[in-house]
């Protein structure tokens, strides 16, 4: 049994005759009469008030609202009607308009990391530890050449030496990348 | 020691020395196979950047002129 009912059972509520049902202009709700949610809201409009709470502040500090309006028309106009309190209340929302404009690319590139297999990167580290102090060293030697006291050679000997080494790293940078 | 002998041990040398260089290289690059080896970019760079500094020492011997050819006068 609703409470309604139960509440007409012991008098509380006097139950009203429907023909005020039928009024177009008014909606009843829990044995209370209010104007259409139209008439209702261009009432509540008239208060100029800007926000939801500032319409609730409003019911709270004034006994008498206008006259057919209910306090929460959000319950009253659930089915019929109502949208929310910005429609209620005539508040203008202003929708940001996204920037449509399509980002620029970075120049930065970005690198996708592969978890790093921890099996051959063991012998990458062991192999690299046992070759790179023999290659520097190899290096090192040809360094060594240029001592002109104990070699005799022409410039462009030693430009070939050069290009051959750097044409050597250039592969050798293109390989570890 | 004469001219043609000193010129003659640099050619022997730097074609064994060279070639020898070339040949540690390029087994440190085939360590670049990603299929049997796997590392992180910062050992490659490393590696690179030891191996580059000691050719880049290389050629500033070779270029600087002074080195050798100096003579002593009073």
């Amino acid at each position: 049994m609703s409470i309604d009912r139960e509440l007409i059972r012991r008098g509380v509520i006097v139950p009203t005759f429907k023909s005020k049902i039928n009024n177009i202009l008014t909606y009843s709700f829990k044995s209370r009469y209010y104007l259409n949610y139209l008439k209702a809201r261009t009432k509540a409009r008239s208060l100029n008030l800007q926000s939801a709470a500032k319409w609730k502040l409003y019911c709270h500090l004034n006994d008498t609202l206008p006259h057919g309006v209910p306090e929460s028309p959000e319950i009253v106009y659930r089915n019929n009607g109502w949208v929310n309190f910005n429609d209620w209340l005539g508040i203008k929302v202003i929708k940001k308009v996204k920037n449509k404009r399509k980002p620029t690319k970075s120049r930065i590139k970005t690198i996708k990391l592969k978890p790093l297999d921890s099996v051959k990167n063991y012998k990458f580290s062991k192999l690299a530890s046992k070759r790179l102090p023999n290659a520097l060293n190899a290096v090192k030697l040809i360094g060594n050449l240029s001592r002109r006291s104990s070699y005799e050679y022409t410039d462009a000997e030693a430009q070939s030496i050069i290009k051959s080494l750097s044409k050597a790293m250039r592969d050798l940078r293109k390989k570890l990348r | 020691m004469s001219k043609n002998d000193k010129s003659a041990k640099f050619k022997e040398l730097a074609r064994s020395r060279v070639n020898r260089a070339i040949n540690m290289i390029r087994l440190i690059a085939n360590l670049g196979n990603k299929a049997h080896y796997d590392y992180t970019p910062e050992q490659a760079r490393k590696i690179v950047a030891a191996l580059q500094s000691e050719v880049n020492n290389v050629k500033t011997k070779f270029n600087s002129k002074k080195r050798g050819t100096e003579e002593f006068t009073i």
